[in-house]
């Protein structure tokens, strides 16, 4: 009798861990790869090897409006100088400009889909990568809406046939104003979970990624109906303001460079004045010019993670870091983002 | 995914009202062909420079001319070079050998033809069939198309064949544009080092200054910058071409890069002359968000002559001026740097190297102007020669000095409006007028006339959709005005060209029907000529569920003054001592006002627009559900007291509704103003109605059918 009511509360207990495993999510680490030139270094490798990952978001192409042509044109095509390890998906993501969607007659909508779908089978075919996944990333606008989402159904028409599933980057004001942003007609999505604040830096120490701007977008996040996954920023930036406007931003550059005291006069640990005109990132500077570093820190990432884990709707997500690059993963051991892809168990 | 894309995304919009704040005109420069670079709203965001088609062919069209010995038309010579086909210009060398031959009217017609063939010119013609040859091939490429190796045989042929023609060829007319041809063909299949030895071989020697040399130096300046082998030369050549082309201004400088102090070092000892150097500042300066009086500096040093000053100088003065009518955020930042500029600019007119001296006078005063300096401004003026005033500087001065009355201006009455109005009219000047409109708007606010302040920036549809009772009432009495100025007339207009009275007495009736003053209203619709349309619909009729758009184009319809006796006529039988007459009187009551509020079909009735969504429902639009409420809670105890629960539910249904709406209009939390996002609430607090319906009449057949068509009810009961 005993060992029979020992064996109910065995199995019950058995029975309920099951049941608290199964309701866990099953997070995969994943990568954006930005760059136009596919090489992956060995750091690059190391990192994808030890984060076990299977997958990663190529950037193939851009598509920008060319106002002189009068039409939407590729740009920045990539071009893969080794071939891809075997173990490794890609997922070809095209960067589509708002201003193409918004200038874009209705009546090209259909040729762009076909020729962006041509164009991605002709790399891919190239370079012997067999595709399961396109992605397309575009912040489209009110104006853009409808021809960005005829586009996606188009496209998504064009790969259906050989089973390719479509996915679409969604950016957290078209979560949060899901009425007036809509929802595209892919199969899945990825948030983008970083560019939150004000370029400016008002009401932001860091406009990448300022978690109290993020809680006001995430109410939503639970009930999207597409299955999301989540991008983590790992890049820094300099935000460049002129005049008290912001001007531009500057990626790639280190926090040695701004430590030059023959241009840069520091105003803050974060804060540089620019002391004389010159050249710096293809840029010219002028003098009196404000930089200001924006990075983001593996605590932050963590209190990402633990912020979003709770509502993220599907049970295996991706986390994509973004961008695989040596000066962006440096500042991160793979075991610490490991921890923050296990953050969303 | 662009980390900056956030940038760009934020200049989604487009705002073509940037050119009523222009008062500045770009056309001072006398340089017609840098139109393209006058400041522009988009400019500001890095967006299009537009050019046509027209601009880029102008400077080819002009030599073509020269060449015809000004013989042929301009429209006939671009219909032959550009338009015409190669099988057309084929006729015309068949032509040529044989005149027997038929030639087309069209091109019998064409004056360049004719003067071809007069002259039997067979080496043009030659020229132009191959230049419509290679057409086809002189495209940047497919960018869709993943890049071949293998150049098309074709066109190799036919880069051989322009250098084999040019050496024959003994018109250097012809010459220069055949290695044009050849060059602009080689660039485009990617055979750089072939392009860059064809211009060096074939153009370099011709000694010319036409620009098709420096077309064919663009190609050559693109071939070096995408082979990678010399950034800083091909940064010069395109500063060149950029100098010397006006055609190519725009292609060059997008082409025009320099990315490091070394090259831009490099760059500068590549030049020849102070306005070669000139010419590099100037392609900085014109960079989006670059600080142009720093260039403006580096220029004056090195060519104080230089006619870049003057168009930075207008795009500054420009970009103020929209700042300042933008009220932009960096306005005070921008404003404190102006100051240098100012400074700049005194410099450069009391130096009086600067060779556009009006242009320099005229920006000086306007700066004091924008700071409100006006006096200043009117002293600076008028240091103006007349002698030195061409008519372009006549209209700027008589535009300032509009501006300055209109600054200067503490009061207004009829004779000062009166003069100013005319006197802006008639420079047909559209940035004027709405200047104008502004200054006189401040002071019939400061002078307490509403009615003209209101009209200033409003029109009847702003009346309409913000209804208020004073306002109208202080329109009404403007519209009685004995003598009215011609600008009141113009105001008033805004109302209604014909009849602004009767427009705005048949809005104060409605707005007093709102307010359920009916006599007050009735008298006034009674009286009236003027007759807003009928609203569809009957108004009594049942709406279970809320519908705004389901009696379009019904055949039914009633005018607000019918509606009004209606009404008069319900409420009074809703008074009679026949207890069924009442409860009818009573429940159409509820209909009437519910279905003539914001949720029902005859909206119009009250109102004169609907937003389109929940969330845009502010205290202007007509939402108010008591009366409807009020109505409806008495027929639910009139039809209970006569025993006729049917009616009762009915009835107790439609006060749920308007308790609903209540909910939503006041009590649901703001959810970022979107309604779908508004969770309706089941808490019985919030559901007297339906708690009352389903206590008391869950046996009706009203109950069984509303709960299968309400989700709510449905809900609320389960």
């Amino acid at each position: 009798m005993r060992s029979r009511y020992h064996t109910i509360v065995l199995v019950t207990i058995l029975l309920f861990l099951l049941q608290s495993c199964s309701s866990e999510h099953k997070p995969h680490a994943s990568f954006y790869y930005w760059k136009s030139t596919f090489r992956l270094s060995k750091t690059d490798s190391s990192y994808l090897a030890q984060l076990q990952v299977k997958q990663i978001n190529v950037k193939f192409f851009d598509v920008d409006w060319n106002f002189e042509a009068g039409k939407a044109l590729p740009v920045a095509e990539i071009r893969f100088t080794e071939q891809v390890p075997n173990e490794l998906s890609i997922i070809p993501t095209i960067f589509i400009t708002n201003r193409t969607m918004v200038q874009i007659p209705v009546s090209q909508v259909s040729d762009l889909a076909t020729k962006i779908t041509t164009k991605i089978r002709s790399i891919a075919d190239s370079n012997h990568l067999s595709i399961k996944e396109i992605q397309l990333d575009c912040d489209w606008s009110g104006k853009s809406r409808e021809k960005f989402f005829l586009l996606a159904s188009l496209v998504k028409k064009n790969i259906s046939r050989q089973s390719i599933q479509l996915s679409a980057t969604i950016r957290l004001h078209q979560l949060k104003y899901i009425g007036r942003a809509g929802i595209p007609p892919v199969d899945k999505g990825i948030l983008m979970f970083y560019n939150m604040g004000s370029l400016d830096g008002r009401g932001t120490d860091n406009s990448i990624l300022d978690l109290n701007i993020a809680r006001q977008y995430l109410r939503r996040l639970k009930d999207y109906p597409l299955p999301l996954d989540i991008a983590l920023p790992i890049y820094q930036w300099v935000v460049l303001q002129r005049e008290g406007q912001v001007i531009n931003l500057l990626t790639n550059v280190s926090v040695e460079a701004l430590h030059d005291t023959l241009h840069f006069k520091p105003i803050t640990q974060k804060k540089f004045r620019v002391r004389e005109s010159h050249y710096f990132h293809s840029l010219y500077l002028y003098r009196g010019d404000e930089l200001r570093l924006e990075e983001i820190s593996l605590s932050q990432l963590q209190e990402s993670a633990d912020l979003l884990n709770p509502i993220v709707n599907q049970s295996e997500p991706h986390i994509l870091f973004y961008y695989l690059d040596e000066k962006n993963l440096t500042r991160y051991a793979p075991e610490d983002l490991q921890k923050v892809v296990n953050h969303f168990r | 995914m662009y980390p900056y894309q956030d940038l760009e995304s934020c200049a989604d919009g487009d705002w073509d009202g940037w050119t009523l704040s222009r008062f500045f005109n770009p056309e001072l420069t006398n340089q017609p062909f840098f139109e393209p670079l006058y400041f522009s709203f988009d400019r500001l965001y890095d967006d299009s420079w537009e050019e046509s088609p027209a601009f880029r062919r102008s400077e080819n069209l002009a030599e073509w001319t020269t060449f015809t010995e000004n013989k042929a038309k301009t429209n006939d010579i671009e219909n032959l070079v550009y338009k015409a086909s190669r099988k057309e210009i084929q006729a015309i060398k068949t032509y040529l050998s044989n005149p027997a031959t038929p030639l087309s009217a069209t091109l019998q017609n064409n004056s360049m033809v004719k003067y071809l063939i007069q002259k039997k010119d067979a080496a043009t013609v030659d020229y132009l069939i191959f230049a419509k040859t290679c057409e086809p091939f002189a495209l940047e490429g497919d960018d869709w198309t993943v890049e071949t190796k293998q150049v098309n045989p074709q066109i190799i042929k036919l880069i051989s064949k322009a250098e084999q023609t040019y050496q024959t060829e003994q018109n250097p007319f012809l010459k220069l544009r055949y290695a044009y041809q050849g060059i602009r063909l080689a660039h485009y299949v990617r055979s750089y080092a072939k392009a860059i030895s064809l211009y060096d071989k074939l153009v370099a020697p011709l000694n010319t200054e036409s620009p098709i040399k420096y077309w064919a130096l663009g190609h050559k300046a693109g071939a070096i910058r995408r082979s990678g082998q010399n950034n800083a030369l091909a940064a010069y050549l395109f500063s060149v071409v950029f100098d010397k082309s006006e055609s190519k201004r725009i292609n060059s400088y997008y082409s025009f890069s320099i990315t490091n102090d070394a090259d831009w070092q490099k760059v500068l000892s590549m030049c020849k002359s102070n306005h070669e150097k000139a010419t590099l500042h100037f392609l900085r300066a014109i960079q989006p968000d670059n600080l142009k009086l720093e260039e403006m500096k580096n220029i004056y040093i090195l060519d104080p002559t230089s006619e870049y000053l003057d168009i930075l100088l207008v795009r500054e003065i420009n970009k103020y001026e929209v700042k300042k009518s933008m009220k932009s955020e960096d306005l005070n930042t921008f404003e404190k740097g102006s100051a240098g500029l100012k400074a700049f600019i005194f410099k450069v007119v009391s130096e009086g190297k600067n060779k556009n001296k009006a242009l320099w006078t005229l920006a000086l005063g306007y700066t004091d102007y924008l700071a409100g300096n006006v006096a200043e401004a009117r002293k600076t003026f008028a240091q103006l020669p007349a002698s030195s005033q061409t008519k372009e500087v006549k209209q700027q001065i008589e535009t300032f000095e509009l501006m300055i009355q209109l600054a200067e201006l503490q009061k207004i009455d009829a004779a000062s409006e009166e003069r100013l109005y005319q006197a802006i009219k008639k420079t047909k000047s559209e940035p004027l007028q709405s200047l104008m409109v502004g200054a006189f708007a401040r002071l019939y606010k400061k002078q307490g006339e509403a009615a003209k302040e209101f009209l200033s920036a409003n029109d009847i549809y702003s009346l309409r959709t913000s209804p208020n009772a004073q306002l109208i009432e202080q329109l009404i009495a403007f519209t009685d005005k004995a003598s009215k100025t011609t600008y009141e007339k113009e105001l008033l207009a805004k109302i209604d060209k014909t009849t602004p009275k009767d427009v705005l007495l048949e809005m104060k009736a409605t707005f007093l029907l709102r307010a359920d003053k009916l006599d007050e209203a009735e008298q006034i619709f009674s009286k009236l000529t003027y007759k807003y349309e009928d609203i569809e619909g009957i108004p009594t009729q049942d709406q279970l569920k809320d519908c705004h758009e389901c009696v379009e184009g019904s055949s039914e319809h009633f005018s607000k003054l019918q509606l009004i006796q209606q009404i008069k006529a319900l409420k009074k039988q809703a008074a009679d001592t026949d207890k069924a007459k009442a409860l009818d009187a009573t429940y159409k009551l509820g209909a009437i006002y519910y279905n003539t509020t914001y949720f029902g079909f005859a909206w119009r009735a009250m109102d004169y627009y609907r937003p389109y969504g929940f969330s845009s429902v502010s205290a202007d639009d007509y939402t108010d559900c008591s009366r409807a409420l009020e109505y409806y809670t008495k027929a639910a105890e009139l039809a209970k007291q006569a025993g006729n629960k049917e009616i009762a539910a009915k009835s107790l249904f439609m006060a749920a509704k308007c308790e609903q709406n209540n909910y939503y209009l006041l009590k649901a939390p703001k959810n970022d103003s979107y309604y779908e996002g508004l969770p309706p609430s089941y808490a019985p607090v919030d559901r007297k109605y339906f708690t009352q319906l389903k206590q008391q009449y869950a046996t009706t057949q009203f109950y069984s059918k509303a709960r299968q068509e309400c989700f709510y009810l449905n809900q609320f009961t389960r």
